[in-house]
């Protein structure tokens, strides 16, 4: 297991470092001098200079990589144009509630998904069956901005039961946790759709792979009912690939919830990522960029490892 | 947008697999493609999902000439109708443009950016594979370590760095959206060409002293087109949900151009009142990607019945 372990933080270690290249290159893709983007072409050509020397952007790029590279590392991720804040105070202070929404939202897809994918696929071939498989496909192909729209319409506009952005009633004197819940509802579902679809279908596939399985027919054929055969024989096993999926739904929420927390006005990165690119704020978006990737890594490593603990084979491998 | 995973799983799993190789005899022979289009549409499903599809696809290369108003006809007098007013069939927008007009030609720019997106992806990432996969070695190790770094990244959240850099727009939003994407091909063309690339056929070409460019192109390209098709059918409809959602937060096609996503984002402001804004363009991008799933499950069936009903 240690063998796998560290084999496994090995292999992280470039994939780390692929990332922390993409992330300080592809900002060096826009088109147009980063001075004249920081000062906004406000400055005098010394004020100008002195700033590329201040960001050390008369060295070689190879360079300048190292430096940024050497300050990422020690948590330094440059200064907010906007708002001349850290960058990663600034991301701090808003990943705590990516995190509740993102949190939220996988809980909800699993709760939803994998009972409906263990039924569907107890029940094959039934109307349950079928009608749980449309159900997948339309969550899979509804667009998450679309659906959250829709559903603050309904229950925000029209029947006026729940609210329809933000994280706490803007008049309230203090954050409320009953508030919280209020105003994740919404969100939570918008950005679990999806992914409840997704878990449902790939229970259903990986359990119908388990139940055709030689020891399940053993264990049938011994009397045991057919519930405890799914739950203690069948489950089991089929939640081994599940594991896996689950470290890159993680990330794929990351991902979504850009889209969800602009729609609700949801103070978490995703927004003030979109923000940031309004603002021209190079910094935040290549903060946020460099972020959620070490996070996803780190994710994965976590699903990997479980997966591991889960299943001997691998980590005997 | 969060389906690509799941997506990619799925398409993984057929690489390799000796029907998916078999599978591209429908390529050849006029009687084998008739057969292909028969078991596509004997599912009435699929068939119902392709003929809808064809006929969005049909309005939308036809927009030029259909007998509809200009889409960005501004008519303040007329802002903000409902659906079935006399000369407004779908309503009009905030601007007072007719909103049947603005939905054909965007759906014109909605499916060609989705299309589009699509396809750089499959262009750069199955060259990234065939390369990977033929050449091996550290050739290999290189192209597929690229291909992990991009995947570190949430695919959206590379899309909007990319655009950060280079600027909003459709044509950026559809290059970020198939940078961020390409991985999927990559990784399906490299793992059917690993499995192609050791069998007698390839062995016999080289013997016979064919260069690794015919070799390429006229052995190995043909065997790995069943696993890419089925991938790229199954990666369209997220493409344009990912092109859509990137219009919608203000990073794709900018007004006044018409896009289904963009559609959304002005109608947003008035969704309290004039809720057919956001309803009719949302329905049609989840009306069209459920018929790009319902057809790619179905493509995947016929060219790899390993995966039916998985």
């Amino acid at each position: 297991m240690r063998r796998f372990l560290l084999n496994r933080l090995l292999h992280t270690i470039p994939v780390l470092l692929g990332v922390s290249l993409v992330a300080f290159f592809v900002l060096r893709l826009a088109p147009g001098d980063p001075v004249i983007l920081i000062t906004q072409g406000d400055a005098t050509p010394e004020e100008i200079e002195a700033i590329r020397r201040n960001l050390g952007l008369d060295r070689s790029i190879i360079v300048q990589y190292f430096a940024w590279l050497g300050k990422v590392v020690t948590g330094d991720l440059g200064q907010s144009l906007y708002t001349a804040q850290p960058v990663l105070t600034e991301l701090l202070e808003r990943f705590p509630n990516t995190l509740i929404l993102a949190a939220s939202a996988i809980v909800l897809a699993i709760v939803l998904g994998m009972p409906l994918g263990i039924i569907a696929a107890t029940r094959r071939g039934t109307a349950f069956d079928s009608s749980s498989m449309v159900v997948s496909v339309l969550g899979w192909s509804m667009p998450n901005f679309w659906l959250g729209l829709m559903l603050i319409v309904v229950f925000g506009v029209w029947l006026r039961w729940l609210p329809t952005g933000g994280m706490y009633d803007i008049m309230a004197m203090e954050p409320r946790f009953s508030d919280l819940l209020v105003h994740l509802i919404l969100p939570t579902l918008t950005l679990a759709t999806a992914h409840m679809a997704y878990v449902a279908r790939f229970t259903r596939s990986s359990l119908l792979e388990v139940l055709s399985q030689d020891y399940i027919r053993t264990a049938r054929a011994k009397g045991l009912s057919g519930w405890i055969v799914v739950v203690r024989h069948a489950l089991r096993n089929s939640l081994i690939p599940i594991i896996s999926v689950l470290g890159v739904t993680v990330g794929n929420l990351l991902g979504g919830a850009v889209i969800v927390e602009s729609v609700f006005s949801w103070p978490g990165i995703g927004s003030l990522m979109v923000q940031s690119i309004m603002n021209r704020d190079f910094p935040i978006v290549q903060g946020a960029m460099l972020f959620a990737a070490v996070v996803f890594i780190f994710v994965n490593l976590l699903a990997d490892l479980l997966y591991a603990v889960v299943d001997p084979r691998i980590r005997y491998d | 947008m969060t389906n690509l995973s799941g997506r990619a799983n799925t398409v993984r799993r057929t690489v390799g697999s000796p029907e998916a190789v078999a599978a591209t005899d429908w390529l050849l022979p006029m009687a084998s493609r008739l057969n292909f289009v028969r078991r596509l549409a004997k599912r009435r499903t699929a068939a119902v999902s392709f003929l809808i599809l064809f006929a969005v696809v049909v309005l939308a290369v036809l927009a030029p000439v259909l007998p509809i108003a200009d889409p960005n006809q501004i008519n303040t007098v007329d802002r903000l109708l409902p659906p079935g007013q006399a000369g407004h069939l779908l309503g009009t927008d905030e601007l007072g443009r007719d909103l049947l007009s603005r939905m054909i030609w965007g759906g014109r720019v909605s499916l060609v950016a989705g299309f589009g997106a699509a396809l750089l992806s499959l262009l750069i990432g199955g060259s990234i594979g065939l390369v990977a996969g033929f050449f091996g070695k550290g050739v290999d190790s290189a192209l597929m370590r690229l291909t992990d770094v991009v995947l570190a990244f949430p695919s959206i959240l590379l899309a909007i760095g990319v655009i950060a850099a280079l600027g909003s727009g459709l044509a950026n939003a559809m290059f970020a959206v198939a940078i961020s994407g390409f991985p999927l091909y990559a990784r399906v063309v490299r793992g059917s060409v690993l499995s192609v690339r050791e069998l007698d056929f390839v062995e016999a070409a080289r013997s016979i002293g064919m260069s690794s460019v015919h070799i390429v192109i006229r052995h190995i390209l043909p065997n790995v087109l069943a696993p890419l098709i089925v991938a790229f059918s199954l990666d369209v409809g997220l493409k344009i949900v990912v092109t859509s959602s990137l219009s919608f937060l203000g990073l794709g096609a900018q007004p006044p151009t018409a896009d289904w996503g963009n559609m959304i984002s002005s109608g947003r402001n008035y969704m309290r009142t004039s809720t057919h804004l956001i309803m009719i363009p949302g329905l049609a991008i989840f009306t069209v990607v459920l018929c790009l799933n319902v057809t790619g499950d179905r493509i995947r069936d016929v060219l790899d019945p390993r995966l039916k009903n998985t």
